[in-house]
């Protein structure tokens, strides 16, 4: 049936994958040249489906950097959506941080006024530098060996655009511990895959021509067997020991330990990258079923031959009560497991070695690198100060017969209020919120002030429902939680959805939305919602062929663009709303607290 | 990094969180005082004022009549701050605290100002206007306090528009219970009970004395009503009685929840009403107080 054209309605083209490529300005010789060159002239063509050629590919998810020596390609902290191949020159990646790295977390704050204020007053002085807090202790207070100064970044603008560089990349380059990368090379990956910030910066070192493969790309360039194996193993040769320098316990190590370690280390991966379509159907059984189908990586009881280090994704510890499991906590990536009886065998070689006292489970996908007992025996233990290992287990669930105690013991968190809280953020998964909406039931009247707020932020649509789980007085409602891991992103095929470099905020870019609704299903909170497009005189879209409505996805980007944001905490007259890092539970403890 | 060393900390957070609970608390109520403290002192400094005015052969009235105005205009800033949703100017929860107090100051402003006992139909509308205000907003300020509990109280919380769906839900569950008793003889009773007293009650909204004050009286002795047909029910018709009653109270569990939601909105939107009328009439007030003043 044709559409009848009213005034409040426009006909227009059903946008679709790849309007909007990563660079318009790519020629066709240039993607001739770049098909030639390794690792796409070893491509299998047959890899890659029909609608989506190696050819569009280069085509539509890269771009052809140019930078000269001391430009910035890459910044630590900043959250990653690209690979980058290096094709010509060679770029410098520095293994320690350059810069304090600020942190713009305003919304998790529960600031009073007065705070506020002084706050306003007080100077700033950015002193959240990552590296002196994770390494500050109180013998360190006075560095053995001073840093050098902060590198100065320059801003210069010219015909290609502006650069920012660096204005001293020699100096740079003798103060600060760092890797070169040449032709052929590819950095970033991991940042991208993971939907993680970089860990590292990179620098151009010479002259040199750099494609930036955005992660859509690269997602469909991993089909390619050969690609992906090389990925894999640039990732043990480089990353991995990038990886085991940051963790402190690691830190007085020597570059051979360090090798002889990473030697030893097994990279494991547990449960599905898309876990989202598998936790909607088990959301539906009982909690100990679902805990029961989650993907086990260490049985309590079991000996523990490994420390065992979360890289990406959460995990439950658990342990066995009765017939059920009982939640102790959960671990993020860069938390371990298992270093209490690591360190238990370490400090009494004596004893027979305790098992694993808790379990561990996959919460959905979860990359682990497995250090072995051994090796860490040998090497990292006895550089570690005895201040800085675990407590002494002076009476263990386990031993080698198996269960001593049927107790679950002493919790790992003594404040019994958070423990059922934490299982129920770990059931409900809202461990990966990094601003999650939370209500407190005891304050909202319900005036939805905050929905109007927000509906007056965004053309009168409201970006979230006031309503969503409970927990006591506390309400989680569904409003984007601009995720520490957001599935939401893996399938995106235009790279719509994306996370903000510095901030971490999740946003739609409605103009490269296609309206194939792989983020709304692929969200497990149900926090984004399909509405229909209008342009901006607020008239429907209907599609030009099909003349079906055009859809987009809708989700809540915290305001992002104005300056009292997010509209929704600020609206709230009884200060009941608030946007709030579940993914740590402690941080969450001085808003209870105020609660009550 | 480490699991146990960030447990280890993240229990000594969680060991201070009841320190971190009073210590909000304290710093709440120190916050508390000070504000009261404050509305004290500018009472008694607008006191203080209107005695040296009226001590100078001035007209007190005009003293104490400015700061009122000024109050009032201030007081009125909130509506205004809630419409300019982009604006940052400090969180609206600030704002409505900052309006409460002000609220206090107002009224002891319009006590210097105009006393308890005034003159004229002009002035006599506006104090009924102004007291009116007053009890409404101390009555806006009486239910967001206790309206979330109540709420709270009456089971899971409903979204408001989700209401309507759920009424109508539970008077179609209702609906066929009482279909099915209807065809036996063992339960025609509860057919009978559901005409006579149910129909109303699932499929009519509520009187306005339970929306105003709602209770859980006639809930009550709806299901005293139904317990009562005991004796002439079977095993099966208790059961169906039972699920009739399950549905009497989850029906008025929404209902309350309803009156209160309505009755928090309500009585904002009638004390910013008031708010403006009153303003209206104060432009008028203070023309006709410069129009025949003799100062």
């Amino acid at each position: 049936m044709p559409l009848k054209l009213s005034s409040g309605i426009v006909v227009v083209d059903r946008p679709v994958r790849w309007d909007h490529p990563l660079d318009p300005a790519m020629a066709s010789h240039d993607l001739q040249w770049m098909l030639r060159l390794p690792p796409f002239s070893g491509m299998n063509p047959d890899s890659f489906a029909p609608n989506c050629s190696l050819l569009d590919i280069l085509k539509n998810d890269c771009k052809l950097h140019q930078f000269r020596a001391g430009d910035i390609v890459v910044r630590e902290g900043a959250y990653g959506h690209s690979a980058y191949l290096i094709l010509d020159g060679t770029v410098r990646a520095f293994l320690e941080p350059l810069w304090r790295i600020k942190h713009e977390d305003r919304s998790t704050a529960v600031d009073s006024f007065l705070s506020m204020l002084k706050s306003r007053w007080r100077r700033q002085d950015n002193s959240e530098d990552r590296r002196a807090s994770r390494r500050a202790t109180p013998t360190d207070s006075i560095p053995k060996n001073p840093q050098p100064p902060a590198p100065v970044q320059m801003v210069k603008s010219d015909s290609s655009g502006s650069r920012v560089f660096l204005q001293d990349i020699n100096a740079v380059v003798d103060g600060y511990e760092s890797n070169s990368l040449g032709v052929g090379e590819i950095f970033g990956e991991m940042a991208a895959i993971t939907r993680t910030p970089h860990r590292y910066t990179v620098i151009a070192d010479s002259e040199c021509l750099v494609m930036e493969i955005r992660w859509q790309g690269l997602r469909l360039f991993r089909r390619d067997r050969q690609f992906r194996d090389q990925l894999d193993q640039q990732y043990r040769e480089t990353s991995l020991k990038t990886n085991l320098r940051e963790i402190e316990l690691f830190r007085f190590l020597t570059d051979e330990s360090l090798e002889q370690i990473a030697a030893a280390t097994r990279l494991e991966s547990y449960g599905e990258m898309e876990w989202f379509a598998d936790y909607q159907i088990n959301k539906q059984r009982d909690l100990q079923e679902r805990i029961e189908t989650e993907p086990l990586i260490v049985s309590e009881g079991d000996s523990a031959d490994d420390l065992l280090l979360i890289r990406n994704g959460f995990a439950r510890v658990s342990c066995e009560i009765g017939n059920g499991h009982q939640t102790m906590w959960y671990l993020g990536r860069g938390r371990f497991f298992g270093l209490d009886e690591v360190a238990q065998n370490y400090r009494r070689p004596w004893e027979t070695p305790l098992p694993y006292q808790h379990s561990l489970r996959a919460l959905g996908y979860v990359d682990i690198l497995r250090i072995p007992k051994d090796v860490l025996i040998e090497f990292v233990l006895p550089n570690v100060r005895r201040s800085e290992l675990p407590p002494v287990i002076d009476s263990p669930r386990y031993d080698v017969g198996g269960l001593v105690v049927a107790e679950a013991g002493k919790p790992l968190i003594a404040n019994h209020e958070l423990v059922s809280l934490v299982e129920f953020l770990v059931d409900e998964r809202l461990i990966n919120g990094k601003r999650t909406m939370m209500i407190d039931l005891d304050r909202c009247t319900g005036c939805d002030d905050c929905v109007k707020a927000c509906a007056a932020t965004h053309g009168g649509t409201p970006r979230f429902v006031r309503n969503g789980p409970q927990f006591g007085p506390l309400m989680f409602a569904h409003a984007c939680m601009h995720c520490e891991d957001p599935v939401c992103m893996i399938g995106c095929p235009t790279g719509a959805i994306g996370r903000d470099s510095e901030t971490g905020v999740v946003s739609i870019n409605s103009n490269t939305c296609i309206g194939c609704k792989t983020c709304s299903e692929s969200c497990p909170y149900e926090n984004i919602v399909m509405v229909q497009r209008t342009d901006s005189r607020g008239r429907l879209a209907y599609d030009r062929q099909t003349q079906l409505p055009i859809l987009q996805a809708s989700k809540c980007d915290l305001c992002h663009g104005i300056s009292a944001r997010p509209a929704c905490q600020n609206a709230c007259p009884h200060a009941a709303l608030v946007r709030l890092d579940t993914s740590n539970v402690v941080s969450l403890t001085p808003w209870l607290g105020a609660k009550g | 990094m480490n699991a146990s060393v960030s447990i280890a900390s993240e229990n000594s957070g969680a060991m201070n969180s009841t320190q971190v609970a009073k210590h909000q608390s304290a710093r709440a109520r120190r916050l508390r005082i000070l504000s009261l403290l404050l509305v004290t002192l500018t009472g008694g400094v607008m006191y203080l004022v209107s005695q040296s005015a009226d001590a100078s052969l001035g007209n007190e009235r005009f003293a104490t009549g400015y700061a009122l105005a000024t109050v009032c205009v201030l007081l009125a800033l909130l509506p205004l701050r809630k419409k300019m949703v982009r604006a940052n100017l400090g969180s609206i929860a600030i704002w409505q605290a900052t309006h409460q107090y002000l609220g206090c100051v107002c009224l002891l402003a319009y006590g210097l100002h105009a006393g308890f006992l005034v003159n004229g139909w002009i002035e006599i509308w506006l104090a009924v206007t102004f007291w009116f205000i007053v009890a409404s907003g101390f009555f806006s300020w009486y239910i967001n306090r206790t309206s979330p509990k109540l709420i709270r109280a009456a089971g899971m919380h409903v979204l408001r528009e989700d209401l309507p769906k759920k009424k109508r839900e539970l008077a179609e569950q209702a609906y066929r219970l009482a279909l099915s008793a209807a065809g036996r003889n063992e339960s025609a009773v509860l057919a009978d009970f559901y005409r006579l007293h149910l129909t109303s009650f699932f499929n009519r909204p509520r009187s306005l004395r339970f929306q105003a004050f709602p209770t859980a009286s006639k809930c009550r002795s709806l299901i005293a009503g139904l317990e009562e047909l005991d004796r002439y029910l079977g095993n099966e018709g208790k059961s169906m009685r039972d699920e009739i009653a399950r549905l009497v109270d989850a029906k008025d569990r929404i209902d309350f929840q309803h009156a209160i939601q309505v009755r928090v909105r309500v009585v904002a939107s009638l004390h910013s009403v008031l708010l403006s009328s009153f303003i209206l009439l104060c432009i008028a007030h203070v023309y006709l107080a410069f129009r025949f003043s003799s100062h």
